[in-house]
């Protein structure tokens, strides 16, 4: 799903018609900022292997293909390196070809392998080369025959989608320049809306990539862990754009997964905050109401809290969306299990400022007042949870107490570096293990080590 | 006699000693006073020379005694809320601090002012200070960064308004979108109803900013401002000192109604066209 908005007017090619989605940054959290994530800049000089040298006329026709898969062999993960460099360069349109070529060249060597026939026929034709021999197949696509007349091009395409995630990673943190030129999107700072670019390409072709895992990519370990480390990471970086296709083509993949759930939960709940409401106004947009978003992330993340009684992130915010929802009862219910089964310091503070609301919808102030100084205590440079005492005290009539709560705001330095309050990093929150996932996604491809 | 229907009511109640500096008190001490800040205009300027006489006060439907009524001579306490994330950098930071140290010169001797700047953070720059250069110095040194928390800082401003005697002036500034407040709008705007602070909000174009200073304004008794750019935001600021320095407070002792919960107020000035503007009501005990 994508969305027309105002951004489509921003001049697109006329003979294209571009869908604009969101990309959101709605957020820029002091300690819930990502901007560390573990890319390295190559030193080493690129090399292209040459795969058939004592032949290459007749690959000429195969030029691309082969320079992509020579990139994704000698791209190291997590470094900003040539190959990777050298692959930021194409267009959306070369990557298709790419994979076209690659599939078709997979369907006519499947033939050939099954017939164990050389060909001299037009086996190359579709990608508009000459003539190929299996042996010339083999080499470029370094697969067995099994593989071949399986037409199963899984080792090839689970590492392209690792260099593909990488150039998406590495275009997002500004380490690349982005020639891809996907999707146009909607950029917006502080709720309102403050430009709109053509985003990368390489999430929406690493996902095309993975469609063609054999047997099924839905049963695939690695596909499943590429869907996590990178709704993972498009979480931290707020873009909601990346994220919304993501997690459709993931929950298509893995219905029965808790982290699709939980992640697209993610999602309608952002698109449910003040910062995406104001900036949608007067837009057209599939984007609903607050209340719309609201229900929607309350059924994934309760999708996902019944697939994984564990998941104590997805109950931590299906209680907040409840509250969001006017069901403060049960928003208390599932925020006290988290409370009682974490002791995560971020959970915690969530947690506690959450219930605290909760707990004085609820009429019961006391209680209120023990959740907002339990936040209190886990983040003493938070400012949110002196607001909320201070509030709870001045609708109950109390202004000397009210303005006692508000002190501790009052006295802390102006400077953002310090204070730590992790509400304003709450939507990008759900993103703060991208490093690790993607770490643990690159790891079977790095050199030495065994797939 | 012109009462506008969304006219919203100033309170502070006051027992015996706790009268605003500079004025004596005229009731027992044993009898708590209503205070109410009242706007009174004709063809849209200030009314002048009001007596208590000239005002019609009912508490629900009740009709009171008019014990007191005073201007010009009371001190003010102006809290400065500002505007400082990322969206006000450039241009309108500078017209921000220029309409900022406009309104700061124009204090008297007893006023007292202060400054809470906000952009994700709500931050003090000066405590309620009779040094202006304090709170100028603050203004000067604000950067402008980061995400909004309008409804947090409003309701900041508030509380530190209504922490001391005197006239409460709260002066809220804002061209963003809120994206990062805890606090909810409607809370604040409960609590808005409740305390004796006259809110004047002062936002750039239309946006749902908009919409909650208007509220805010609005239940406080006091006006909302919509400018299309900050060009002359000094102009805007000192409009609104003057029209805030020229409101009268009213004030009475109940009689004939109860003393908790909320009191429906209704503000006339007799024998004349004039617009009559301030709270709709109160909470007693609030």
């Amino acid at each position: 799903m994508s969305h027309d908005a105002a951004a489509t007017r921003a001049a697109p090619p006329p003979s294209f018609v571009v869908k604009a989605a969101l990309r959101l940054f709605l957020v820029l959290g002091t300690i819930l900022t990502f901007g560390g994530m573990p890319a390295r800049h190559a030193t080493a000089q690129y090399e292209p292997r040459p795969l058939t040298p004592q032949a290459p006329e007749r690959l000429a026709g195969v030029e691309r293909l082969r320079d992509w898969l020579t990139a994704v062999a000698q791209h190291e993960p997590g470094t900003v390196d040539e190959p990777a460099r050298a692959i930021s360069l194409w267009s959306r349109f070369e990557l298709d070809a790419a994979m076209a070529d690659l599939r078709a060249l997979l369907d006519r060597a499947s033939g050939m392998v099954s017939r164990n026939q050389r060909s001299s026929d037009d086996a190359t034709t579709k990608t508009g080369s000459g003539p190929l021999t299996l042996a010339d197949v083999r080499d470029l696509l370094g697969l067995t025959d099994d593989e071949i007349r399986r037409r199963d091009p899984t080792r090839i395409v689970r590492r392209g989608a690792v260099l593909h995630a990488d150039l998406a990673v590495f275009t997002s943190l500004g380490l690349l320049v982005d020639h891809s030129r996907g999707n146009m999107t909607m950029q917006v700072y502080d709720g309102r809306q403050v430009g709109s670019e053509t985003r990368d390409y390489h999430w929406d072709f690493g996902r095309t990539l993975l469609d063609a895992v054999k047997p099924d990519p839905g049963r695939d370990g690695i596909v499943r862990l590429w869907y996590h480390a990178a709704s993972t990471f498009m979480s931290s970086r707020a873009d909601l754009a990346a994220l919304e296709p993501h997690i459709e083509q993931a929950r298509r993949l893995f219905p029965t997964d808790a982290t699709v759930q939980y992640f697209s939960g993610v999602l309608h709940e952002a698109f449910a905050s003040p910062g995406v409401q104001s900036a949608i106004l007067g837009t057209e947009t599939e984007i609903g109401s607050a209340e719309l978003e609201a229900r929607r992330a309350e059924r994934f993340f309760r999708r996902a809290v019944m697939l994984d009684p564990e998941h104590l992130e997805a109950c931590l915010r299906l209680g907040r969306t409840l509250g969001a929802l006017g069901r403060h009862a049960e928003a208390a219910a599932e925020l006290q299990r988290v409370i009682a089964a974490t002791d995560d310091r971020l959970l915690q503070y969530y947690g506690n400022l959450c219930l605290g609301r909760e707990e004085q919808a609820l009429g019961r102030r006391d209680a209120a007042r023990a959740a907002y100084e339990r936040a209190a205590a886990h983040y003493p440079r938070a400012q949110s949870p002196y607001l909320a005492l201070s509030q709870l005290a001045r609708r109950n009539g109390d202004k000397a107490g009210a303005r006692s709560a508000l002190q501790p705001v009052l006295d802390l330095p102006a400077r953002e570096s310090a204070r730590e309050d992790p509400w304003w990093g709450y939507y990008i929150s759900a993103g703060r293990h991208a490093d690790v996932l993607l770490a643990e996604l690159r790891k079977p491809f790095l050199p030495g080590a065994k797939q | 006699m012109n009462v506008r229907p969304q006219m919203t009511v100033a309170l502070l109640l006051w027992a015996g000693t706790g009268a605003p500096p500079g004025q004596t008190p005229t009731f027992s001490s044993r009898v708590e006073a209503v205070r109410v800040d009242v706007l009174v205009t004709q063809d849209g300027q200030p009314v002048r020379g009001l007596r208590p006489a000239d005002f019609a006060i009912e508490d629900n439907g009740v009709p009171q005694q008019v014990d007191l009524v005073s201007s010009e001579q009371l001190p003010l306490n102006v809290i400065l809320t500002l505007d400082m994330s990322s969206s006000v950098a450039g241009e309108p930071l500078g017209h921000l601090r220029r309409a900022g140290r406009a309104l700061l010169d124009g204090l008297r001797p007893g006023d007292r002012a202060a400054l809470i700047t906000f952009s994700h953070v709500v931050s003090m720059g000066a405590p309620l200070t009779g040094d202006v250069g304090l709170v100028r110095r603050a203004l000067d040194s604000s950067e402008a960064t980061g995400n909004t928390s309008l409804v947090d800082a409003s309701y900041a401003g508030m509380v530190l308004g209504e922490s001391d005697v005197g006239r409460a002036l709260l002066l809220v500034f804002s061209d963003g979108l809120d994206s990062s407040s805890w606090l909810l709008s409607e809370e604040v705007l409960d609590i808005a109803r409740r305390c004796d602070v006259v809110a004047y909000g002062v936002s750039v174009g239309r946006s749902p900013t908009s919409d909650f200073l208007r509220d805010l304004s609005d239940v406080t008794g006091g006006k909302h401002i919509e400018i299309q750019s900050t060009k002359d935001l000094s102009a805007t600021f000192l409009s609104v000192f003057d029209e805030f320095r020229h409101r009268y407070v009213v004030s009475y002792s109940p009689q004939g109604v109860s003393k908790d919960g909320w009191h429906q107020l209704t503000v006339r000035v007799k024998g004349r066209g004039a617009t009559v503007k301030a709270r709709s009501g109160y909470f007693a005990g609030s």
